[in-house]
């Protein structure tokens, strides 16, 4: 495999959102641009090593941004969610009665569910394609139909690395607070995608 | 090994039922203005010829500042007819129109797809529309999309037949016309496509030009209506309401902005995190902690996904794969943030990729009883959380922007025939609306005092929304303290914004009942006036 490290870093260079990334923590921007190249050389390469690279780097990524960013509110409520709670804890009272009137029930409603549904919510948090691609911005849009050219060679042709490392992404995300680190964690797929894609239509039209 | 097929087939359509028609007369709580809309106009026409305003047979039904699609109010006539004027009769069309979209989705996906798994895909695709949020949910109000959507895959259906049997194009096409006058995404889908159909099996097609340029006529003759007023205004406003096209595009060209806000808000119906997470619980959505689809559906989204690019072979797989983006073209012309009703088709297509994901995660499985058991499991839990997100939470939690305490009023104000009653409607245009069509009043009478209080052409792009109501004893419309604090044997009716507790002493009212939400807070109140004696 001939691998083109300058048109790979350029199209990793060309997704404006790892700029935002450098301007709020600069060692994880440039841990995301050496993970995004090993993730690469990870999908294309038979060599064990940059797979073990790879998630040697998440798990350093993960470490940091548990750290920097996990969501507090995961294992306690607001004011406005207590006062959803309490709320709620009257109407299950009279909709379902002696199902919901038990101390297994309230556990269940009151303190896990409250639970589950933020760990939810983050898990999805990031996996919204508008922040991952910065399609606020108009350059952006040049990217978007090599994401998703990308995106479904990614699923139609899938590779180990690649899926693990979505789903570690995605449970870390669950703990993380919505909005950053989230985020950066599945800018490396978002790379891969594109320059995937990139390379898929290229060499369709030269075909 | 057929009746095993049918009968899994028809234990899925009775749980659609379930889902669909069990209390549906009161679970959403209240009848929304849209709602009481389309059932007070289909009373009228049913009964008068004519709506709430006096047009006969309109081809758009004028309605609180906008226009509603006429396909729902049309058909809504009969089962008003047969079950009275009530929450039921309203929503029963949508409801039995989301039990036909389970239908048609196990005998579209089996005339589509050629595969040895076809009846088990059709089954599971079936499965996942019947117990989507999303279906579910838009089939049990009164949804003009719901319909706009049942008639959209009727005619694909219809559609996949022709091509073995030509003359159904003829069908087809007028199946699709009739779509295009059920909701406004419709309009834009079946425009695209007609044409995209014709050009995908054009080969076969071609053979027949007679019977394709029939039902190209027969679906031109179908937009007639929509020609007729398509300089009125009325055509275009819903889509002025919503649309980004006139948004200022800052330091942007206009058509770079355009673009660019078509792809952000593609991409926003494309992201996972709207599909299979709670986005909100505003009222487009579905309800509390939940979203479109189950979380867990994600996972055979993607297997779905994998499945249909490796195992499904053909034109079916292609098609499907066009059919895609084309649904999300009317959502992605609007601006709000996510508003599934406008990509009901497009869900139903999500919907499809994770029957086919479930099958390949049971075959993937060498204990198959054990999946299905699995699978078993995960459905009652998504049933049962369903169940206590929309049956209980999303009841207690919305019912007071749906006019839930004003259908209760109906009822009080039956004790008060002998005094004139006033509504304050500063914070609800529909009220005038309810009481008309739960008392069934004489759309006659209706007609004549809403009439005259148009300030434009029936057909407009100005539709004003200050409407009074007198609906015999009662009048609703905003309060007037000048006048209203004055006027002998007349009860006030309102919530607390309306009639504050400054203003009773003030102007000397007696309280003389209360009408109470779904979790017994008071939400309006009835007083009796009291008229001073410096009144004039």
């Amino acid at each position: 495999m001939n691998f083109k490290f300058v048109p790979v870093l350029g199209v990793f260079a060309a997704n404006l959102f790892i700029y935002g990334v450098f301007g709020k923590d600069p060692v994880i921007g440039l841990i995301l641009m050496v993970e995004s190249l090993l993730l690469y050389l990870s999908f294309f390469s038979k060599n064990s090593l940059p797979k073990t690279l790879v998630f040697l780097l998440l798990a350093l990524l993960v470490i940091i941004s548990v750290k920097k960013g996990f969501d507090g509110n995961l294992f306690k409520n607001t004011f406005l969610e207590e006062y959803t709670i309490f709320k709620r804890h009257e109407y299950l009272a009279q909709g379902i009665g002696k199902i919901y009137r038990n101390r297994v029930a309230i556990f269940y409603f009151n303190e896990l569910t409250p639970i589950l549904s933020k760990f939810s919510r983050n898990l999805f948090a990031s996996l919204d394609i508008n922040y991952l691609l910065n399609l606020e911005n108009i350059f952006s849009l040049l990217f978007t139909l090599p994401f998703v050219v990308g995106i479904y060679s990614l699923i139609s042709e899938p590779k180990r690395a690649v899926i693990l490392y979505f789903l570690v992404a995605f449970l870390a995300s669950g703990f993380l607070a919505q909005g950053s680190y989230g985020l950066y964690l599945f800018l490396p797929l978002v790379n891969l995608a594109v320059y995937l894609g990139l390379d898929r239509m290229i060499a369709f039209v030269r075909r | 090994m057929i009746n095993v097929r049918f009968l899994i087939l028809f234990s899925v359509v009775f749980l659609s039922v379930l889902l669909r028609f069990y209390r549906l007369e009161d679970v959403p709580a209240g009848f929304h203005q849209d709602e009481v809309s389309q059932a007070y106009n289909a009373f009228s026409i049913i009964t008068s010829g004519h709506d709430r305003y006096g047009e006969y047979f309109p081809i758009l039904f004028r309605s609180f500042g906008s226009y509603q699609p006429p396909v729902y109010t049309y058909l809504s006539g009969i089962p008003i007819l047969v079950f009275g004027n009530t929450v039921f009769a309203a929503r029963f069309l949508s409801a039995l129109a989301g039990v036909g979209l389970v239908v048609l989705t196990y005998f579209i996906v089996t005339t589509l797809i050629e595969s040895k798994y076809k009846y088990q895909i059709g089954v599971l695709s079936a499965f996942a529309v019947a117990i989507s949020p999303w279906a579910i949910h838009f089939s049990r109000r009164v949804v003009e999309g719901n319909v706009g959507l049942f008639f959209f895959m009727l005619a694909l259906y219809i559609f996949l037949l022709s091509l073995k049997k030509q003359k159904l194009f003829i069908f087809a096409a007028l199946t699709l016309g009739i779509s295009t006058h059920a909701y406004y995404s419709e309009r834009v889908i079946a425009v695209l496509f007609l044409p995209l159909f014709l050009f995908f099996f054009r080969k076969h097609f071609l053979k027949y030009k007679k019977i394709v340029s029939v039902g190209l006529v027969i679906f031109a003759i179908s937009q007639i209506p929509h020609i007729w007023i398509l300089t009125s205004g009325a055509f275009a406003r819903r889509f002025d309401q919503v649309s980004y096209f006139n948004n200022d595009p800052g330091d942007l060209p206009k058509i770079l902005y355009i673009t660019r806000e078509f792809i952000r808000h593609f991409f926003i119906y494309i992201s996972p995190k709207n599909l299979f997470a709670d986005t909100g619980s505003e009222l487009a959505r579905v309800s509390p902690n939940l979203g479109v689809f189950y979380s867990w559906f994600f996972l055979p989204f993607v297997v779905g996904i994998y499945y249909l690019s490796k195992k499904i072979q053909g034109n079916a797989r292609r098609f499907i794969w066009v059919l895609l983006p084309l649904f999300l073209v009317p959502a992605s012309l609007t601006g709000d943030v996510f508003y599934p009703l406008r990509t009901l088709e497009y869900l139903w297509i999500v919907s499809l990729f994770v029957g086919i994901g479930i099958l390949a995660l049971l075959n993937f499985f060498k204990r198959k009883r054990y999946a299905l058991l699995f699978l078993g499991f995960l459905t009652f839990y998504s049933l049962f959380s369903f169940y206590i997100s929309y049956f209980i939470l999303f009841q207690y939690e919305t019912s007071e922007y749906v006019g839930a305490s004003y259908i209760k009023l109906v009822d009080e104000l039956n004790n008060y025939k002998d005094k004139h009653i006033v509504i304050d409607s500063g914070r609800d245009f529909a009220i005038g609306a309810r009481i008309a069509y739960f008392n069934a009043y004489d759309p006659n009478k209706l007609a004549k005092s809403l009439r005259s209080q148009l300030k434009s052409d029936y057909y407009s792009s100005d539709v004003n929304l200050d409407e009074v109501y007198y609906i015999d004893n009662i009048e609703v419309r905003p309060t007037i303290w000048i006048k209203d604090r004055c006027a002998k044997d007349t009860i006030l009716i309102g919530d607390t914004l309306a009639i504050s507790e400054e203003q009773v002493k003030e102007h000397n009212l007696i309280k003389v009942f209360e009408v109470e939400t779904i979790d017994m807070d008071v939400v309006l109140r009835g007083y009796a006036t009291n008229p001073p004696s410096n009144c004039k």
